[in-house]
């Protein structure tokens, strides 16, 4: 599989909200992280999900946020309070450096 | 950019989805498998056992996810199994709607004449309260009625 990003990369998660087994949870959507890890490729679960055999197989990452961004910036958190989850490639588009108010 | 005050999130999500949703404080107090929540584990490992698995866990979790918000929301972690194990049994065509429903009525039959119920009969009540509807059985399940005085006080586990 062609790994499209590598730890450092910064992305923004899919805002995309439809029926069906997801795997980005909802709060994540339309977030900016960065790659922390490159977790290789699996089967995809949101294609297992429905009995399918899920390929191609898709790459999973390890994504950092800031919580300030997800929480809405309420000032409730600090610069270096942050997040991680798993995040399949095909919830992830590249993020620009100047996006999502660095910090 | 989206700085509504608490999160930015509409209804669209399924109700699993639920991170950041208002909620109180998490119970993390263990408690003792039930006999039922043993029983359904056994029959989860069984029909998910290699090399012959019926289904995946993506599967398990798509139908548990599926589940009529409210019957979600008030099912305990094993009845949630239940509920899938069942939907996904018929989606399998392992068994047929009309063969659950046909057996249930006979083991509701039992419970009455055998003078209590075992817990067993908790697991097995939601699903007889409405007769089997054709597609897609977890989505709409029927109302469960609000869990049969559980043996043990907290019966409903609710660690995920």
């Amino acid at each position: 599989m062609s790994t499209r990003f590598k730890a450092g990369d910064k992305v923004v998660v899919k805002n995309e909200h439809r029926p069906g087994h997801l795997r980005t949870p909802a709060y994540l959507r339309g977030k900016h992280g960065v790659i922390l890890r490159d977790y290789g490729a699996w089967p995809n679960p949101e294609e297992l999900a429905y009995g399918k055999d899920g390929l191609p197989a898709k790459t999973n990452y390890w994504v950092q946020f800031r919580m300030d961004e997800i929480w809405g910036g309420n000032g409730s958190y600090g610069p270096n309070d942050t997040v991680a989850a798993e995040i399949y490639e095909q919830w992830l588009e590249p993020g620009s450096a100047n996006e999502g108010k660095s910090r | 950019m989206s700085s509504s005050v608490s999160r930015g999130i509409s209804k669209k999500h399924a109700v699993h989805d639920m991170g950041g949703e208002p909620a109180g404080p998490v119970d993390t107090h263990e408690h003792t498998p039930t006999l039922t929540e043993r029983r359904i584990d056994a029959m989860m490992q069984l029909l998910r056992a290699q090399p012959n698995a019926f289904w995946r866990t993506d599967e398990n979790r798509r139908t548990i996810e599926a589940l009529a918000p409210q019957t979600y929301m008030d099912s305990g972690y094993y009845e949630k199994w239940a509920y899938a194990m069942r939907g996904l049994l018929v989606e399998k065509g392992v068994v047929t709607e009309a063969e659950v429903a046909k057996r249930l009525v006979e083991v509701k039959a039992r419970f009455k004449t055998s003078g209590k119920a075992k817990p067993a009969a908790k697991a097995a009540k939601p699903k007889t309260d409405k007769p089997a509807t054709k597609s897609s059985p977890a989505a709409k399940s029927p109302k469960p009625k609000p869990a049969a005085k559980g043996k043990a006080g907290q019966a409903k586990g609710s660690k995920a």
